[in-house]
């Protein structure tokens, strides 16, 4: 296949050398796309190698006839053989059979046809006795061999002619049976499609040589350039050297162009071929320069409505086989305007700003980038075939491994489903909707003794009994509505024993069905810990109870306490009232009564100091602080005995102190204590003539003890003693704060220890009382 | 309109003193004292001795109270409709409340002041 291509078959291999990249009609540039699919791809990829071979089968034409081209020049001669190519083209479209016979003049090298007669010779020997049935001449020595050797060579045969420049019906001299197509450069459209261009372009600069043919093109763009007077000027440039002109053209503003024509020498006799000529111009001229010639584009113009030697060959073509159709040339009128084509160069339309938008309808473009895909479309469409069947193959193969490892996960999972099922701690059991064993975990069947076979067709209510199966039967029936639950019952366990349960429950599909996957946990256990937190409950509630109900014993006690205290207040302040009073208003008169009422205001405030000072040492003694030490309680008694009796001078009293008893506790409180027991059997001792007081230890009691042999008092006492401000004699008897004991009692209840009272009225009183860590050395 | 005949119940001298002198001064002519409880509780209910129209009681007696003894009069037939006047320092309301269920007819402050006593005394009058 081609290495580019075209729309029209075949057409790429004659194109000028310049042209081998690409070649494109602008306003048919065939849009392709990938096809999505491997089999829309591989319709397409079959599409373009079968068919396309066979595409641009032309009208069927059966010419009988041989065609003789001769071509003025050489193989190689770019102009030349595009011509051929074309002439070409167009008898292979028409089927012709026979082969075109192909003679060059190669007037190039030999350009003053000095061996024409050899020519001749050669020719007269390859085709007198079979000569062509036409002559098809390409350029002006070929037709004026052809014309000059007629009669010799072509007698009576047609003659058809391309490439002949500013052709003359004169030019024949009478010879009849001849047509062709005349040289005609398309000024006039290549203008006008540079003004389509460039539409702000008013003048034209025109470069041709000053040879006869190129003034000769001069008078001929002057003539076809004439109609667009109104809007353009045409400028000739004058005989210049290549140098002068190349600096003209540098002096060129936009709204200029240049149109170079024929040039083949410059006035200094430099000789340019029509690339190098083009690359010149376009190299040094700021605005775009415009050529009708093919050969030019590429090298730099912008391009025109070019003569193409293709095409012209094609033209050529086709009149031969029209002239072989109709047996002579002379029905077959000259062709004045040959084809041209508008061409131009994709390059330099970038390089001059101008849009490819503007070109006109039907232009070729050149030089313009293209896609990998528009250079190798047929390989392009070979791969993708051969990448989509692979792709296609692949995706089979990756579905296929995806289904396979699918299935092995599956199987992985389904395995690993059932390693848990079967390793979990609690029974499962998997049930239809029935309520029928399907499954059992290991632990299940090891715990209600299931066996292999009988097992399964068991019912899971079979497991509990009596009403905790009805319960259970309906609990199974309700998670089939609601889909999960929880209940508690007792399952019998085959050692007879019933044990607590707790089933969680969930409806789910297995193996299709609707069945019920059952979690069995024993909460023996738990029920355990429920007992105990419920007793534990319960102690604690027993205890605050205790605890309130003794704060509750508190509180009335400190407010009986109060009264006590405030009737010990109040008391005195009666008495002080009530003498006051008599002061006040009876005894203006006895001055004895005034002075007894004055005393016992005195006795009355007294009083009332000794109540306050007591209720302050038991507030004090509520704050003190409490270190206990290894006191000597003997020492400490016979130091307060001897303090107490000191001060009764008149008094007869024996004082007993048992000897090395010791205990632990606070100095100060116990000291208190005993400051106040014994004081207070000095107190109510103080009838006796012989007063006994003694403080010892108990070992019968196992406690330490206070007696004196005092007034004593009744046991149905024995116990409100201890409370303050309680009175068992007048208080004129036994003058006190009435706290005394009330604090004894506090203190020893602060260390831990007991106390209570023996006594018997008028037969004296025993306090006995415990303290930690009480010893007696003797 | 005043009682002919009253029985003091006090332990402390002055309070007894404070107290006869008012009670004399009203007019109260035959009072006895008792010193504690138990002293009262033998006078009142011995069959020998005359009931007094009135008794004046302290709450706070050496021996037995003066509730027990208010509960002792209230549970003998002989004593069981003396009318009682009760005569305290203490403002303790469950002592008020003892002596108002145990048939107390008045609760007087100490020290005894004129005008709450011929009030008591008016009242009981009235009450017949």
């Amino acid at each position: 296949m081609h290495a580019c291509h075209l729309n029209t078959v075949g057409r790429d291999l004659l194109m000028p050398e310049c042209m081998n990249q690409s070649l494109r009609t602008v306003s048919t540039a065939p849009k392709r796309s990938c096809h999505k699919t491997g089999f829309g791809l591989l319709y397409l990829v079959l599409a373009v190698a079968f068919v396309f071979p066979a595409a641009g089968n032309g009208a069927e034409m059966t010419g009988k006839g041989r065609v003789l081209v001769l071509n003025s020049y050489h193989q190689g001669y770019t102009w030349g053989d595009n011509e051929t190519a074309g002439v070409l083209d167009a008898l292979k479209a028409a089927n012709v059979k026979a082969d075109p016979l192909i003679e060059y003049l190669d007037t190039k090298q030999l350009p003053k046809q000095e061996h024409f007669p050899q020519l001749l010779a050669l020719y007269r020997a390859k085709y007198a006795t079979s000569p062509p049935d036409v002559v098809l001449t390409m350029d002006d020595p070929a037709f004026d061999f052809a014309l000059k050797y007629r009669q010799q060579l072509f007698a009576g045969k047609p003659i058809v002619f391309i490439g002949v420049n500013a052709f003359q019906p004169a030019m024949l001299g009478g010879e009849k049976n001849v047509t062709g197509a005349m040289e005609q450069q398309d000024f006039r459209g290549t203008v006008e499609a540079a003004l389509s261009l460039q539409p702000e372009t008013r003048e034209v600069v025109v470069v041709h040589d000053y040879t006869p043919s190129g003034l000769a093109t001069q008078r001929e763009v002057m003539h076809h350039l004439a109609p667009l007077s109104g809007r353009i000027s045409v400028r000739f440039l004058p005989e210049m050297t290549i140098d002068q002109i190349l600096a003209a053209l540098g002096e060129l503003r936009s709204g200029s162009i240049v149109l170079a024509v024929s040039f083949g020498v410059d006035k200094a006799g430099r000789v340019f071929n029509h690339s190098e000529l083009a690359r010149l111009l376009s190299e040094k001229s700021p605005v775009p320069v415009y050529s009708t010639k093919v050969e030019r584009l590429g090298h730099g113009i912008v391009g025109g409505s070019l003569m193409d030697g293709h095409t012209h060959g094609v033209q050529g073509g086709e009149l031969a086989l029209e002239v072989l159709r109709q047996g002579s040339a002379a029905g077959v009128p000259v062709v004045e305007y040959p084809r041209s084509e508008l061409m131009f160069d994709y390059r330099q339309l970038v390089r001059f700003k101008i849009p490819v938008k503007r070109l006109p309808q039907g232009s070729k473009l050149v030089n313009r980038p293209q896609s990998f895909y528009g250079q190798h479309g047929q390989v392009i469409n070979v791969a993708l075939l051969i990448i989509g069947v692979l792709s296609a193959s692949l995706v089979m193969v990756v579905v296929a491994n995806r289904r396979r490892l699918k299935a092995e996960e599956e199987l992985l999972e389904s395995r690993s489903y059932q390693v848990l099922f079967e390793n979990a701690s609690d029974p499962i059991f998997i049930l239809d909707c029935h309520g029928h064993l399907l499954e059992s975990s290991s632990v299940a069947r090891d715990m209600f003794k299931l066996g292999g076979d009988d097992g399964q067709s068991r019912l899971l209510t079979e497991l509990a009994s009596g009403e905790d199966a009805d319960n259970l039967r309906s609990f199974l029936q309700q998670i089939r509505k609601e889909g999960r639950g929880l209940f508690k019952t007792a399952f019998n366990v085959p050692q007879g024993e019933s044990i607590p349960v707790e089933i969680s429950c969930r409806a789910i599909n297995y193996r299709g069905e609707e069945s019920i996957f059952c979690s069995v946990r024993d909460i023996r256990e738990r029920v355990l810990y429920e007992e105990k937190l419920r007793q534990l409950n319960n102690e604690l509630e027993r205890r605050i109870k205790e605890r309130t109900k003794e704060l509750t014993q508190v509180n009335r006690d400190l407010s009986s306490f109060c009264y006590a205290i405030s009737h010990e207040l109040l008391a005195p302040v009666a008495r002080l009232k009530g003498f006051s009073q008599l002061l006040q208003e009876d005894l203006g008169e006895n001055p004895d009564e005034a002075m007894y009422c004055a005393a016992r205001i005195v006795v009355a405030s007294e009083k009332l100091q000794q109540v306050i000072d007591s209720v302050l040492q038991l507030s004090r003694l509520a704050q003190s602080s409490f270190s206990p030490m290894p006191l000597n309680l003997s020492s400490m008694a016979r130091e307060i005995a001897a303090e107490q009796v000191a001060g009764m001078p008149d008094r007869h009293i024996e004082v007993t102190i048992a000897d090395g008893i010791t205990a632990d506790g606070d100095l100060q409180l116990v000291r208190l204590c005993l400051v106040n027991l014994i004081g207070n059997a000095l107190k109510y001792s103080a009838h006796r003539a012989a007063a006994r007081v003694e403080f010892g230890f108990d070992p019968g009691q196992g406690a330490l003890f206070v007696r004196d042999n005092g007034v004593g008092f009744d046991m149905i006492n024995a116990e409100r003693v201890f409370e303050p401000f309680i009175r068992l004699h007048r208080e004129e008897e036994f003058a006190g704060s009435g706290i005394g004991l009330a604090t004894v009692a506090r203190i020893i209840e602060l260390h831990g220890g007991r106390i209570w009272a023996e006594a018997a009225p008028d037969r004296g009183a025993t306090f006995y009382f415990t303290l930690s860590a009480v010893k007696e050395l003797s | 309109m005043i009682p002919n005949s009253l029985l003091l119940v006090e332990d402390n001298e002055d309070d007894e003193y404070l107290s006869m002198r008012l009670l004399r001064k009203v007019g109260f002519g035959a009072i006895t004292v008792a010193r504690d409880g138990s002293e009262a509780v033998d006078l009142l209910l011995d069959h020998d001795q005359p009931l007094p129209e009135l008794l004046l009681l302290d709450l706070r007696l050496p021996k037995l109270d003066g509730l027990e003894v208010l509960a002792r009069i209230r549970s003998n037939e002989r004593t069981r409709s003396l009318p009682v006047l009760v005569l305290t320092s203490s403002e303790d309301p469950s002592d008020r409340d003892t002596c108002h269920r145990l048939g107390a007819f008045s609760i007087l402050r100490k020290p005894l002041q004129m005008s709450e006593l011929e009030q008591a005394l008016a009242l009981l009058d009235a009450r017949g």
